[in-house]
């Protein structure tokens, strides 16, 4: 009256692999849960039982036990309702069950018997793999997520039923066909496109280096200028997520629960703009679970904060470190977790708080130190992470009405996608990859001007009164713009811009 | 500081803030302050504005009144009374002269030849620069430039001045001891240190009250012999100043500005009704009867590269963004970009808010 399954918990973002063993003795009549189950784990064995019952099946009126292995990590979630399911019937009729060692079993019953989706599939699976479990089966719905997986064969289900079945070689459950990521890559067509921004050639430009060199932007301008817009472009002008990056990315989100069934594996960069009022827990991570954050959400993507001044100052302060080290630790009493978050941030805000400072028909009707209190509102170390600060043109209705067609993303893509596979052999042997990340020592080792561009450099420094945290941010900057123009060494063109696309210090912030 | 009665009563009469037209009147019918202060130590009231009695009370004791002039004494401050030697001649001429001013500084220069110039706290990049460039052209020529401390085009006509070396007057419509506003902490003192001069009519710690503010514009137009109005909406302190400079005789300049622009409504509308309009400083030093200064043979080296003859050619006509340039241009977004940094580095050229690109006039 023995039997034992595999399903799969959660960790933070990383799954691992539980032994769902179950036990039919004699004794009282009853059903119990051990090993460190949480509450939505106790709260299943109604929804088994009913699910059970409303399969067909009898309800085995003995003392039944179900031990959860490895005993010392808290289980949470609804997946191992299946598993213990399976492991029930097994253990009363252990001859008809096959290969139940080498089947992750994942899963959430309804009452009637019907499987439902569950978080994290994803990173489950991912740890059964590397345990050597080749087949899966799981609820329909997180069927998608899985689907580029090759060496694991998936076994999507609708129903108990179907999987009782499979298992016991009645009717084996067609396996779900596999689809190469390229292909799927290749369906991606992204929700915004360059083409329909019109004018704002400068923070286009802008977009652009940002996107070439992973460096983080801040856009200052009138409200309606077309920040969130361009902002929105940013993902498809990124280089596509690489297979790697796209599982990481998507075991953040489906371990978080916002994945969306209907796509699947994330084919697309993430862009994340969670609104001012977030808490400080929403966006770095934490809560009672240690949950990820926004800021873990636009891994590999983009965290877009609208409105910058706007969110509280230690929310923002508490990102510096994230943005830094490209993971967030998060401690909580109920455990650790270390999330990635390897994002470009991408923040916009108006030049003063009525926000028509600089628009040519609107006057400005804020003190200079209502400007002053409201810039302040973002701190140096802040503003020091932001490579590239650029302010809108002040676009008015009739500049922009018959203006030619703008270049679209896909092309742009292309350019800044030459221009990242430049940096990762340059940087090959070092322990960073594109020029945002360049340390203070790399700027002086990869970031060789000509004499002309150095001296135009200088001279720059003089007369708008650069500081040397700024010179060095120019020059990272610089180094994006000669790879984007496939320069070798910075050329005097590329210095101009990158200077031109200076921080906004010497206007605003003094 | 040791004073004749009458002027003590007069130093007491001046802490209450009562508008200097009020006093000229109580004065013609009482016959002089001190036969106010007696009357007022008798219990007679000349003001129904209790915080103004309150005030009169207080400064009613001998006692007080000296530690006040001491005070002043000790801050370098000098009183300025009407009948002094010192005190403004063309500021004597007007409807409701202060009866005495408070002035820190070289007093001398306030009978010098005066322009004023003033405008919009927050005025465009070419408001600032016209402001900055007319106040330091006209101090070459040897005129003082008057104005009133504010942020904007105040603190560039003062600055413009300084820069050339040429003296400046700040009007204040706060105590000497508090001047307003704080950010032009700095330009007070420079003004001091450069020969200039700063008045009020108000006591050293008074404070930066709303009211004063017109009030103080009738002293900035007072001094002067002409004003030069160079930007600010039709409702501006600007314009205030405008109108006591016509209701004291004096001559009206004013810097043209786009049509729709809302800072240019001020000067367009006072030229439509008779100011004179300026396109250079000459026409000031014109209309005031003084020498043209020399012109200017030497013309800069403009950069002989087609590009940049090109942009500063478009510009030339207007401000303008990116992307009028580039149509005017027909130059790639890049090399525009380039070729712009490398124009502002050199100072041709300049940015300001919201990307629009214009002519430096140096």
């Amino acid at each position: 009256m023995l039997a034992r399954t595999v399903s799969g918990g959660l960790e933070g973002v990383k799954g691992f692999l539980v032994d769902v063993e179950a036990f039919l003795g004699k004794g009282m009549i009853g059903f119990d849960i051990v090993g460190l189950p949480s509450t939505a784990v106790k709260e299943s064995r109604d929804r088994i039982r009913a699910a059970l019952l409303n399969t067909g099946f009898e309800w085995p009126m003995k003392k039944l036990t179900i031990n959860l292995a490895p005993a010392d990590v808290k289980k949470e979630g609804t997946s191992l309702e299946l598993s213990i399911a399976i492991a029930l019937l097994a253990a009363q009729n252990p001859q008809d069950y096959m290969e139940l060692d080498e089947t992750l079993l994942l899963g959430e019953l309804t009452l009637h018997g019907e499987l439902s989706p569950v978080h994290g599939v994803l990173s489950m699976v991912l740890a059964a793999r590397e345990k050597g479990i080749k087949a899966v089966v799981l609820p329909m719905q997180n069927a998608k997520e899985v689907q580029c997986l090759n060496d694991v064969t998936i076994y999507p289900a609708d129903t108990l039923k179907q999987v009782v079945e499979h298992l016991t070689w009645e009717t084996r459950i067609t396996p779900q066909a596999q689809i190469s990521y390229a292909e799927l890559l290749e369906a991606y067509q992204p929700d915004h496109d360059l083409r329909y921004v019109k004018g704002q050639q400068i923070a286009r430009k802008a977009l652009e280096i940002a996107a070439a060199g992973g460096h983080n932007l801040l856009m200052v301008g009138v409200p309606g200028s077309g920040k969130t817009m361009l902002a929105r472009c940013l993902p498809g002008i990124l280089p596509p997520l690489s297979y790697e990056e796209a599982l990481e990315t998507t075991c953040i989100h489906s371990a978080a629960g916002v994945l969306e069934q209907e796509t699947g594996l994330m084919t697309c960069r993430p862009f994340r703009s969670p609104h001012h009022n977030a808490s400080l827990p929403s966006i770095v991570g934490g809560g009672v679970k240690a949950k990820p954050g926004e800021v873990s959400l636009a891994h590999n993507g983009v965290l877009f904060l609208d409105e910058l001044p706007e969110y509280q100052r230690q929310t923002l302060e508490a990102l510096r470190q994230p943005l830094e080290d490209g993971f967030v630790n998060v401690t909580r009493v109920s455990g650790q977790a270390r999330y990635q978050s390897r994002c470009m941030l991408v923040a916009s805000m108006n030049p003063c708080p009525c926000g028509n400072h600089g628009s040519k028909s609107k006057p400005c009707r804020c003190k200079p130190n209502e400007i002053k209190r409201y810039l302040a509102r973002i701190s140096g170390p802040l503003l020091d992470r932001i490579d590239i600060q650029v302010e809108m043109d002040a676009v008015e209705i009739d500049d922009i009405r018959d203006q030619k067609e703008q270049e679209d993303s896909a092309s742009v893509q292309k350019r800044v996608v030459a221009a990242r596979s430049l940096q990762l052999e340059r940087y090959k042997d070092e322990p960073f990859f594109c020029n945002a990340q360049m340390p203070q020592e790399g700027v002086e080792q990869y970031c060789i001007m000509e004499d002309s561009a150095r001296a135009m450099l200088h001279s720059a420094v003089e007369r708008f009164h650069i500081s040397m945290r700024t010179y060095s941010r120019i020059c990272k900057v610089a180094r994006t713009v000669a790879d984007l123009n496939a320069h070798e060494m910075i050329k005097l063109s590329d210095i101009a811009e990158a200077i031109h696309l200076r921080n906004l210090d010497g206007q605003y912030w003094r | 500081m040791t004073l004749s009665k009458e002027r003590r009563c007069l130093v007491w009469l001046s802490c209450a803030e009562i508008a200097a037209d009020r006093v000229q009147k109580l004065l013609a019918a009482q016959g002089s302050a001190t036969a106010l202060w007696e009357q007022f130590g008798q219990g007679k009231r000349f003001s129904k504005n209790g915080e103004a009695n309150r005030i009169l009370t207080y400064y009613h004791r001998e006692s007080v009144l000296d530690s006040l002039l001491e005070r002043m004494e000790k801050q370098g401050i000098q009183l300025l009374f009407s009948d002094d030697a010192l005190y403004p001649t063309l500021l004597k001429s007007i409807d409701d002269p202060p009866y005495l001013l408070y002035c820190m500084g070289d007093a001398t220069v306030l009978n010098r030849l005066s322009v004023a110039v003033v405008g919009t706290r927050h005025p465009s990049g070419y408001g600032a620069d016209m402001a900055k460039s007319i106040a330091g052209d006209l101090s070459e020529a040897g005129v003082c430039i008057v104005s009133g401390l504010a942020i904007g085009i105040d603190a560039n006509a003062h600055t413009g001045a300084l820069q050339k070396g040429g003296t400046t007057v700040a009007v204040l419509g706060s105590g000497l001891g508090t001047p307003y506003p704080p950010e032009n902490t700095g330009l007070f003192h420079e003004i001091l240190n450069s020969g200039g001069a700063v008045i009020t009519e108000y006591l050293p710690d008074a404070r930066p009250l709303s009211f004063h503010f017109p009030h103080r514009n009738r002293i900035i137009s007072g001094l002067c012999r002409g004003i030069v109005f160079v930007e600010g909406r039709i409702k501006s302190g600007g314009m205030i100043t405008v109108r006591t400079a016509l209701d004291q005789g004096r001559d009206v300049f004013a810097v043209p500005g786009n049509i729709g622009q809302y800072y240019a409504e001020g000067p367009n509308a006072i030229i439509r009704e008779g100011a004179v309009m300026i396109t250079s400083v000459d026409d000031i030093l014109d209309e005031l009867g003084l020498k043209k200064s020399a012109p200017d043979t030497v013309q800069e080296a403009k950069p002989s590269d087609p590009v940049s003859a090109a942009i500063l050619r478009a510009l030339a006509k207007e401000a303008m963004g990116m992307d009028t340039l580039q149509t005017e241009t027909g130059l790639t977004t890049d090399k525009l970009i380039a070729q712009l940094c490398m124009l502002e580095i050199s100072g041709d050229i300049k940015r300001e808010s919201g990307n629009m690109y214009r002519l430096t006039n140096h």
